[in-house]
């Protein structure tokens, strides 16, 4: 067995929010291996993005992480103090959700490339800066000489990403990890920044952790997923598996709610109830008041994801049932049933994206 | 470009306050001069103000003539003094430009630290006391806490003059301690207040967790990332402040015996002596447009996005 390139194990981070703390991460554990990439999906506020941000060590003063371990081919991270997130560089870099504030707006983007080479690698600043062109040039910025000179407000949304992977790249990193990377983007842009990434990934042998709300986007990048749900993980698979037969109602939910193109175009059918907040976790299985399959053993019972082999685990009490039925069928079923005579505001809509 | 833009910008302004200080003595209900003579003026004293200062011209013939004068940088003979009002500002400038600029320093000294201090140590119990304890201060108005820090530093353990300039430069600066930290005490919980919530908006931004990420020292993180971005906000706020201590200058150069601009017009305010009043209004004034403008010009230096707006 091959040493994963990362590997998080019992990741737990609480938040403290005025004098109680919740979990915003709660037993998060996942490998992943050398050169693949894996996509964890799941709402705003599931807790996704700050569970990166505990790899990188970088998480606000609000945040700290009670339990769990971290490391990098073998190599374990400390996840607390001023250095956790120094010891990264060489290993992790991280590309933020919004490149509008991820650069600094007063300093020439090239030389907010040109630091890690200078200042991290050791280069002169001449070495720096070819090398700062250099990665300019790598991630698709035409006349990187000029762009070099560039204030980050003087370039578009796009190209700020652009610059964002630079920086990521600099420190020659093993593992990228992706919070989000297009979803402040324009779509047409979007497409060009995940071909981008895709090329890069195989170019450079990257190993990467993508974290979206779009289940789509990790069929197309991912070979394996982790569905996030109220903090925790609620399903993990191999993604084609994941995506062609579901084992828990909530990523049957997103994959319901999720806008087909190739259909017919109908409104969107949204997971009916909204994300709890995480200071106010539902008991037992987080997601019953919202699941199709609820039953009252679920409100009292507490889940675990539970591996069912195939490199497939589910956090469903009735996982039994998704895997001798049709967990689609059930669904629409509910649906059916649920629809009620007067509703047509639809007052309990999640948007299932946020 | 962005300089030339400021600098004409700033040239309405510099005439808005001119009008204003010039209607300020014909605004006076009924005549400024029996006004400004008082109830036991003669007739004939009051007529010969009235000509001095061309009250029977139409009022934009006065205002000509306002506008002559205040081209040659004055604003008409004191009537208490009797020397021009230009000689008269010029003499007290340099005590209250040297009592403003300490006072400056002083306030950056105190509140820059504090501020970054409680930044750093958010919602920690040092936070909790740098804001509040100077909340105390400014409940109290600046001439009280001039008389206790005289009580205290001159009369009881005699480190300070009690009031005065001094004559030499030594005894100038030596002179002007306690009144400049009066005046500073005066803006510090404000300037605090407002550093600490500008550095932490910069501490918890994405940029700064990106430069961390890099794997740069943590120094460079805190003074090339974080000290830039936060400069130009501090600066604003201190331009803005200073304008304020001006202000303040007016009672504190009293308390201290300070022969500035601001006790001539307290002088002059009581021996209505008003063209030296209209002088150093329009001193003040254009004092606060300068540093205005200063600040401006050089945040647009430090930040690349000023010279868009």
């Amino acid at each position: 067995m091959t040493i994963p390139a990362l590997k998080v194990e019992g990741l737990t981070v609480e938040i403290a929010r005025g004098r109680e703390s919740f979990r915003a991460v709660d037993d998060v554990s996942y490998a992943l291996e050398p050169a693949r990439s894996i996509g964890i999906v799941g709402e705003s506020g599931c807790g996704k993005s700050i569970s990166l941000r505990a790899i990188m060590g970088l998480l606000p003063d609000a945040a700290r992480v009670v339990a769990g371990a971290v490391a990098v081919h073998g190599t374990g991270l400390s996840l607390e103090g001023k250095g956790a997130a120094r010891q990264r560089r060489g290993h992790l870099a991280m590309i933020f959700q919004d490149p509008g504030t991820a650069l600094n707006p007063v300093q020439k983007v090239g030389e907010q490339i040109a630091e890690t080479p200078r200042l991290v690698l050791g280069e002169t600043r001449g070495r720096a800066r070819e090398r700062a062109l250099e990665l300019l040039r790598h991630v698709g910025i035409a006349d990187p000489e000029r762009r070099y000179d560039s204030y980050p407000y003087e370039l578009s949304g796009g190209t700020r990403q652009r610059v964002m992977i630079a920086i990521a790249l600099a420190s020659q990193p093993k593992v990228l990890l992706c919070d989000e990377p297009t979803t402040a983007l324009d779509v047409t842009i979007q497409a060009q920044i995940l071909r981008l990434l895709v090329d890069l990934r195989e170019e450079m042998g990257l190993s990467v952790v993508f974290v979206t709300h779009e289940l789509a986007l990790v069929g197309q990048l991912c070979e394996d997923v982790c569905v996030m749900y109220a903090s925790r993980l609620v399903e993990t698979g191999p993604t084609p598996a994941v995506l062609e037969r579901p084992l828990h109602p909530y990523t049957l939910g997103l994959l319901r709610s999720a806008v087909d193109l190739d259909e017919e175009l109908e409104a969107p059918k949204p997971i009916p109830g909204s994300l709890p907040d995480p200071a106010r976790r539902p008991s037992g299985c987080p997601f019953h008041p919202r699941c199709f399959l609820a039953t009252p053993e679920c409100a009292s019972t507490t889940v675990t994801l539970t591996g069912l082999g195939d490199g497939r685990a589910s956090a469903c009490l009735h996982v039994e049932r998704l895997l001798t039925e049709d967990g689609r069928a059930l669904q629409e079923a509910a649906a059916k049933a649920a629809v009620k005579p007067q509703d047509p505001a639809g007052t309990a809509g999640g948007d299932g994206r946020g | 470009m962005y300089v030339l833009r400021r600098l004409l910008q700033a040239i309405p302004v510099v005439l808005g306050i001119v009008v204003v200080v010039f209607f300020m003595l014909r605004l006076i209900p009924g005549d400024p001069a029996a006004a400004l003579l008082g109830t036991h003026a003669t007739p004939e004293a009051i007529q010969a103000l009235r000509d001095r200062w061309g009250l029977d011209e139409p009022i934009w013939v006065q205002f000509w003539l306002f506008l002559q004068q205040l081209a040659q940088g004055d604003t008409g003979t004191s009537l208490f003094y009797d020397v021009s009002t230009r000689t008269l500002i010029a003499s007290r400038i340099p005590v209250t430009v040297a009592l403003v600029a300490l006072a400056s320093v002083f306030s950056v000294l105190i509140a820059v630290p504090l501020a970054t201090y409680a930044a750093v140590r958010k919602d920690r119990l040092p936070d909790h006391a740098i804001r509040m304890v100077p909340l105390v201060g400014l409940g109290m108005p600046s001439f009280w806490v001039g008389l206790v820090l005289i009580l205290l530093f001159s009369v009881q353990l005699g480190w300070f003059p009690v009031g005065g300039w001094g004559d030499t430069f030594a005894e100038h600066v030596y002179g002007l301690i306690l009144p400049a930290l009066t005046s500073a005490l005066g803006i510090v919980p404000l300037l605090v207040r407002s550093l600490r919530a500008g550095m932490l908006e910069v501490l918890e931004a994405d940029y700064v967790a990106v430069a961390r990420s890099k794997g740069i020292r943590e120094s460079r993180v805190l003074f090339v990332h974080v000290a830039r971005n936060a400069f130009v906000p501090t600066l604003t706020l201190l331009g803005i402040n200073i304008a304020f201590l001006m202000g303040a200058t007016v009672v504190v150069e009293r308390v201290f015996q300070l022969n500035g601009l601001g006790s001539l017009m307290l002088t002059a305010i009581s021996n209505r002596d008003f063209p030296v009043v209209q002088g150093v209004t329009i001193i003040f004034a254009l004092a606060v447009v300068v540093i205005t403008l200063v600040t401006d010009l050089v945040a647009a230096a430090t930040d690349p996005r000023i010279k868009l707006s």
